[in-house]
């Protein structure tokens, strides 16, 4: 049967209580909160799960896109991202592709530095060992032909894995792979040729 | 002997693992601000969300989420037991949401979108982007001196402009096309920028490469009829529309006069160009000033009928002198082209010198190119050009820093024209784009 008397604050008492309730107030949310609790511990497990997961991979698509400073950076905000939004992750189908493209977002927030300019410095990977023309020469290609040369030759990703993240054909990753290997020899050639 | 490509790449993972550790969850815990960001491809707009960035932290959120969760849960205990009685305080109209992103049930129609009544020149903002549900229409101008662009990126719904000025802004689908009628060059130019890195565009066949702007731009040939643009969802054929079948969506009201189609009749006259100032205005031959990139197409130039004034390690400070003299010569005529910026920066006084001598009484059609060059400061440069048209009336841009990313020919150092087809290229561009026929 409903009860239609208002609401009266304090005043209540026991005898205008709807006496179908068996639970009172007290324990209802005592019960709500120890579940939320649970609910929670449970969540923060799965998100590190998660993140041991997906963490390589991420970082290494956003440093070969963007280089290893601008590149982890991305990495830390999209996985900030994920955990704000880890419902709506949870159902995405391809998570670290999803996180990719919101590291990309995260690095044309970093503010005002050039995209030219952040992308690849080659003092962010000086080393003896390589060519001191190899990282300008990346930096030239273009952000596609970047990620792809470096996921297939530098971290050893294989190309459907490529296309995978990246939401594009196996074709398409192997142009972007030949183009930029070309690229690359042609202008290592020619510097060093100089 | 350095070691092959392929090799020093794999060499290059030892060193971008040193510069890039693994993110822990430490490293998320020490993040301090909220990140707002949306992945395009599920981007969407309000109004009160444009541009507005959210304080706090996720922690503050999740407690905040926590907090509304108990709140609706005591108010239904409470409701429950008043049997849901009107006067329920504490109820769901009190919940305090959960910050952050906004809800894609709030994103705007494509009605909505058109109510907003975005002015001509301003930056389209896409609501509910949804590549491959999408297309993109791009429309012939048969003003070239207006930039259209119309998407319908928006479920449900198409939105569209025009632009009288080529800026974009970051993270947007975008697109123009220029069109000449006149010649049977490559004349259209295509500009679509994505953020979605499954985004590629394909004319007669071949994949266009994105700019290092994430900026696709094409040559392309004026009997192409359509182009296709590949998105996750698969691809979309995009017609490309003529004048005379597709009238352009919306009128710019802020686009410059069609001074390029008046001055075209002009030169088209039987008498020879000539800087002459006994000669009439509109008889004087179109005047090109520009550095050693121009100067490599001086001949080609020539021969489409401009006088050309260009030097190696030319300065936006020789220009400015430059004009003044021909000003003061009154050699000027109906049409000045400017390609400067490639050796050094060019300021916005440079530029604003530089018109100050280019009256549009005086000077019908003013065309600055854009700079292409691996050096820091053509980014800028190009910026403050493509900015000219919505101060200067009689000023177009023509974007030579897009056709010269991806144009045969062009020599090792990125800035010079090699070939004679990069050469005749520019030229038959510039010719293209200011009207004028030798």
């Amino acid at each position: 049967m409903a009860v239609t008397k208002p609401y009266q604050g304090d005043e209540r008492s026991s005898a205008e209580v709807d006496r179908s309730f068996s639970i009172p107030v007290a324990d209802w949310s005592s019960w709500w909160v120890l579940l939320l609790m649970a609910m929670s511990a449970r969540t923060e497990g799965a998100f590190a799960a998660f993140v041991r997961e997906v963490e390589p991979r991420l970082r290494q698509a956003l440093v070969a896109t963007y280089g290893p400073v601008d590149g982890r950076e991305a990495t830390v905000d999209a996985l900030s991202w994920a955990w704000e939004h880890w419902d709506r992750l949870r159902d995405v189908r391809n998570p670290s592709g999803y996180l990719y493209r919101v590291g990309q977002s995260a690095v044309r927030r970093f503010g005002s530095r050039p995209l030219p300019v952040s992308v690849f410095r080659a003092t962010d990977v000086a080393s003896p060992d390589l060519s001191p023309e190899l990282v300008p020469a990346l930096a030239r290609l273009s952000s596609q032909q970047r990620t792809v040369v470096l996921l297939v030759h530098a971290y050893g990703w294989s190309q459907a894995d490529v296309a995978t993240l990246l939401e594009i054909n196996a074709s398409t990753v192997r142009e972007h792979m030949n183009r930029a290997i070309a690229r690359l020899r042609d202008e290592l050639e020619v510097r060093n040729a100089c | 002997m350095p070691a092959d490509v392929i090799e020093q790449l794999r060499m290059l993972r030892d060193v971008l693992d040193v510069h890039a550790a693994p993110v822990t969850l430490d490293d998320l815990r020490r993040t301090k601000m909220t990140i707002q960001l949306e992945p395009e491809s599920t981007n969407v707009i309000h109004p009160e969300s444009v541009g507005h960035t959210e304080p706090g932290n996720r922690w503050t959120k999740r407690a905040l989420a926590v907090a509304a969760v108990l709140v609706v849960i005591v108010g239904l205990a409470v409701l429950g037991r008043q049997d849901r009685a009107a006067t329920t305080p504490g109820s769901g109209n009190d919940t305090p949401s959960t910050v952050g992103s906004p809800d894609p049930s709030t994103a705007l129609t494509a009605d909505e979108l058109a109510a907003l009544d975005i002015p001509a020149g301003s930056t389209l903002r896409v609501a509910k982007v949804l590549p491959g549900t999408g297309t993109v229409s791009v429309f012939d101008t048969a003003d070239r001196s207006q930039i259209c662009m119309a998407t319908s990126f928006v479920e449900g719904g198409s939105s569209g402009g025009c632009t009288d000025s080529g800026v974009v802004s970051t993270g947007e689908y975008w697109s123009f096309v220029q069109h000449s009628h006149s010649r049977s060059v490559p004349a259209l130019l295509l500009g679509i920028t994505a953020t979605d890195i499954g985004f590629s565009v394909t004319v007669n066949g071949r994949i266009v490469e994105p700019d290092a702007d994430g900026i696709w731009y094409a040559l392309i040939p004026l009997d192409t009829s359509e182009f296709t643009i590949t998105t996750n969802d698969g691809s979309t054929v995009v017609p490309l529309g003529h004048p005379e079948t597709t009238p352009p969506v919306v009128a710019s009201p802020g686009s410059v006069p069609n001074v390029a189609a008046n001055q075209s009749s002009t030169t088209s006259s039987t008498n020879p160009p000539s800087t002459d100032t006994t000669v009439p205005v509109a008889n004087r031959a179109p005047i090109a000033i520009g550095d050693q990139v121009m100067l490599g197409a001086k001949e080609q130039l020539e021969s489409a009928g401009f006088v050309v004034d260009a030097s190696a390690s030319r300065q936006a400070s020789d220009v400015i002198e430059l004009i003044r003299g021909l000003r003061t010569e009154g050699r000027l005529g109906n049409t000045v082209v400017i390609h400067v910026g490639t050796n050094g920066e060019v300021t916005n006084d440079d530029l604003a010198a530089i018109m100050t001598n280019l009256p549009p009484e005086e000077v019908a059609s003013v065309w600055f190119l854009t700079d292409y060059a691996d050096r820091p400061w053509i980014a800028a440069n190009n910026q403050r050009i493509m900015a000219l048209p919505s101060s200067y009336t009689n000023v177009q841009v023509g974007y030579w820093h897009a056709f010269a990313a991806s144009l045969p020919g062009m020599a090792t150092d990125g800035v010079h024209l090699a070939s004679n087809e990069a050469k005749q290229t520019y030229a038959e561009l510039i010719a293209t784009w200011t009207g004028i026929t030798p």
